[in-house]
């Protein structure tokens, strides 16, 4: 039987958001969260702790969300890690442009902080 | 840890998000100020974006969806200068100064 979702790391440079969103997780959804706030720091968090999930904003300076991904995809220790993605930009093109990178799916900011847990939980009760 | 937690917490984290508004359109208003007048580089246009961007994305969550849309407006307008690292022309450099201007009065 698959593992109920528990640990994710959120990568997020944007420090009110990842504020908001790692309190949203946890306190509403009960999950426990680790925040990055960049690409490097996120690559070393997922070496180090194996979160079952990452969120992962788009937009970041120096490396951005695809190229996380594009690493993590890389690494055959971290390959089969679901990455969703969380995005302001949400344009029908480029939830299509993610999703064909890997993602196992978009989410859209803003977002509502009191459902967004339900939201990531959606998405990990979809993954095989 | 509940729901009620978190709503009190989001209170907070609000107010304090509001609170900083006004010195990040500062930062963006100067930063324009220096592209326009040619004191910054236009490849600067990038970290304008950015600002609007992050603006955009996390105002409605805190509860100011009038700022996230003007936000959005002014990132939208940028975008294709921003990727280009090429200035405005004169005309649409008024255009967007008046995007601005929408979105300082949203954040009032």
């Amino acid at each position: 039987m698959k593992p109920a979702l528990q640990t994710v790391l959120l990568v997020e440079d944007e420090p009110d958001i990842r504020t908001i969103v790692k309190a949203a997780l946890e306190m509403v959804g009960g999950l426990k969260v680790r925040a990055c706030e960049s690409g490097a720091e996120a690559l070393a968090a997922v070496a180090e702790s194996r979160p079952q999930l990452v969120l992962l904003d788009v937009m970041m300076p120096d490396m951005d969300g695809p190229g996380v991904l594009s690493r993590l995809r890389g690494n055959p220790d971290t390959a089969a890690i679901p990455v969703v993605f969380l995005t302001a930009k949400a344009t029908p093109s480029e939830i299509q442009r993610l999703r064909a990178l890997g993602a196992a799916d978009v989410l859209t900011k803003p977002f509502d902080p009191m459902t967004l847990h339900e939201k990531v939980k959606a998405v990990w009760a979809t993954l095989a | 840890m509940s729901a009620e937690a978190f709503r009190r917490q989001l209170e907070a984290l609000s107010a304090e998000y509001r609170g900083s508004l006004p010195g990040k359109l500062i930062e963006i208003d100067s930063l324009w100020r220096d592209l326009a007048g040619g004191m910054a580089k236009p490849d600067r246009m990038d970290d304008l974006q950015r600002e609007l961007h992050s603006i955009a994305g996390s105002a409605r969550t805190f509860g100011i969806a009038g700022v996230s849309e003007a936000a959005a407006a002014a990132e939208s307008f940028l975008e294709s200068f921003s990727k280009r690292h090429k200035l405005p022309d004169t005309a649409q450099q008024a255009r967007f100064a008046r995007l601005l201007d929408d979105l300082k009065r949203a954040a009032r």
